[in-house]
């Protein structure tokens, strides 16, 4: 029996994305980071000097031709160290948003995937580290692993990935209820493929929202420890220790201080545009 | 090739048990299409389910064997039984909507079953869900390929959701309520696909709605489902003309007729029982027109007669005598 199936649908264009021009928050985000990276990854190439050279002939000197920013109280040039302070800085953030994103990521899929005593589990475990503020727990086990580089990494990693966790647990609880899953399982596709291929790709956009905004306080935290002098030991430079150190000469050498302040807030409000145009990205319009 | 042998399946819920399904047994033959009829809460979509071995985590199967194609499903392991989905039985969704995955382009969900579970090559699962979309009266396959979910229509989406079920050929084809979200005119088609698709690849269906209608059209064969149990059975043409179970004629005579313009609908009186609680007896009687006292308690199993229908009701002789409204037994 042969029956002609006339096609009478049409098809209902939507969602078309919008060009680059009409997001304005995620250009500027982007071309504000891009300018950043561009920086700290070419500070050899931009910078004349080495960023521990001291030269105790030109401490404490203001902005000039040759030294663009000025020197510190060892007569380091400003400009250099806040470039290679930049390649520190946001090489530990990002490190530490990447490796948890990935691990909560996983944590949060299986649980929420499996539920029962494995959900039970992990979600206690986020209960309790969310319990604790942010900078409290950060602290208590830097002391515990021991302040430079490698501690701050494993510190804000051990805090950060609860919170990558809940959300595609949470994310996953509601998808996994989804006709396309239970049609997925109707396929006889492995627990693995429903899981990266079908309920990963749906709920993984509010992680990547979120790792945006998480950037922001680990590299402010980053820089916190830092000041803190938990952070990266001297004389290598960070932001953090290098408003510490210029703090001294606030009232001489105000921009000592400042500049690196200025420096962590406009990565921040970059990084922050970029989660914000994201955001607006992913939203269904 | 199906053979469903007394399933009862019992749902937990806050409030206690739900008999959910109790004692259906069914067969459906080779190649052969089964319309499975009734009202939300019947049981209909639990026993589909149960036959993919996808009942929700609340659900379980209390006793009863499903055999399909010699092996019985409730005995496999959790292994086997996945080998059985997807390869050797398909399933259609309600909701075209929800049933396609919304970031994967439709195509890349039809040739992921060819591709993950057949073993074809990249180029050759595409080339088979090309093929499935084009069968499928799928137009311009190869921009619809690319195309997201929410970019197509709903009959688009539902002949998608078909050609999914279909990419790796099972032998049969569980359809629930395919149709029912459909305009009527798009429905037609959808139902013309599925017929042309059973007679030509000898696909066996069963096919699950309350829509009587899409019964008549698509199968030969009926089965009335009612809190849980099957009341009815036996050819469409002779079941709609003459039920043999009261609830069967209620429910025919609820159905709007565009024949019938002016003539009120009568509804079945009364409202569903709560099946934490069925009433005891046949689950009819208290809506039933013709209960008496022996309807009241025993059980009502399903009756075979010789000429190839079965009807649950001990007074279907009564049948054609009484009028449809409730005594209030």
């Amino acid at each position: 029996m042969a029956v002609a199936i006339v096609p009478v649908e049409r098809e209902v264009s939507r969602g078309r994305s919008r060009p680059w021009y009409r997001r304005p928050t995620l250009t500027i985000g982007c071309s504000i980071l891009f300018v950043i990276a561009f920086l700290a990854i070419a500070a050899p190439l931009i910078s004349p000097y080495d960023p521990t050279a001291q030269q105790l002939t030109a401490v404490l000197q203001g902005p000039s031709t040759a030294h663009l920013l000025g020197t510190d109280e060892y007569g380091r040039d400003v400009w250099t160290r806040l470039l290679y302070a930049g390649r520190v800085d946001l090489a530990v953030g990002v490190l530490a948003v990447v490796t948890p994103f990935i691990f909560g990521t996983a944590v949060g899929l299986v649980a929420g995937y499996y539920g029962k005593a494995l959900d039970v589990i992990v979600n206690g475990i986020i209960d309790i580290v969310q319990a604790f503020p942010f900078y409290v727990l950060v602290i208590a086990l830097v002391f515990v692993l021991g302040a430079g580089i490698q501690g701050v990494f494993l510190a804000v990693a051990a805090v950060g990935w609860v919170s990558y966790a809940r959300i595609i647990r949470g994310g996953v609880l509601v998808a996994k209820r989804e006709e396309y899953i239970l049609a997925a399982r109707a396929a006889g596709f492995s627990s693995a493929r429903i899981m990266f291929r079908h309920l990963l790709p749906n709920v993984i956009t509010q992680a990547i929202i979120f790792a945006m905004s998480d950037i922001v306080v680990v590299i402010v935290g980053v820089v916190t420890l830092g000041y803190l002098g938990l952070g990266v030991p001297p004389p290598t430079p960070d932001w953090g220790s290098m408003i510490f150190d210029g703090q001294t000469f606030i009232t001489t050498n105000w921009l000592l201080p400042t500049i690196p302040g200025i420096a962590v807030v406009i990565t921040g409000l970059g990084l922050s545009l970029v989660g914000d145009g994201l955001a607006d990205a992913a939203r269904p319009e | 090739m199906l053979e469903i042998r007394s399933l009862s399946v019992h749902i937990r819920s806050r409030r206690g048990v739900v008999h959910a399904v109790d004692d259906v047994s069914l067969t459906l033959l080779e190649g052969e299409a089964l319309g499975i009829a009734g009202e939300s809460g019947s049981g209909k979509t639990t026993l589909l389910r149960a036959v993919l071995g996808l009942l929700p985590r609340s659900a379980h199967v209390v006793h009863g064997e499903i055999i399909f194609e010699g092996v019985d499903l409730l005995a496999v392991s959790a292994k086997q039984a996945r080998e059985v989905r997807g390869k050797r039985i398909g399933m259609v969704f309600q909701d075209p909507m929800t049933a396609l995955n919304p970031v994967m382009p439709v195509g890349d969900q039809v040739s992921e079953g060819p591709r993950y579970r057949l073993g074809q090559s990249a180029d050759e699962s595409r080339r088979t869900a090309m093929k499935l979309l084009t069968e499928i009266g799928i137009p311009d396959p190869a921009r619809r390929y690319r195309a997201y979910a929410h970019q197509l229509s709903g009959g688009m989406r539902q002949r998608i959701d078909i050609a999914i079920a279909l990419s790796c050929r099972p032998h049969l084809l569980l359809c629930d309520e395919p149709t029912t979200a459909l305009d009527v005119t798009i429905q037609d088609q959808i139902l013309r696909l599925l017929k042309r698709l059973s007679a030509e690849s000898g696909l066996g269906m069963l096919y699950v709605t309350h829509d009587l209608a899409v019964i008549a059209q698509t199968c030969p064969t009926v089965a009335v489902m009612y809190a849980g149990q099957v009341v009815e059975r036996g050819p469409v043409a002779e079941v709609f003309s003459r039920p043999r179970h009261p609830y069967t004629r209620g429910l025919l005579a609820s159905v709007p007729d565009v024949h019938r313009i002016g003539s009120a609908l009568e509804p079945i009186q009364g409202t569903p029982p709560d099946l934490h609680s069925p009433p005891s007896g046949c689950r009819f009687h208290p809506r039933c027109p013709l209960a008496q006292v022996d309807c009241l308690d025993g059980d009502f199993p399903l009756l075979s007669t010789a000429d190839d229908r079965a009807t649950a009701c001990i007074h279907s002789e009564r049948m054609a005598t009484t009028p449809l409204l409730s005594t209030g037994l």
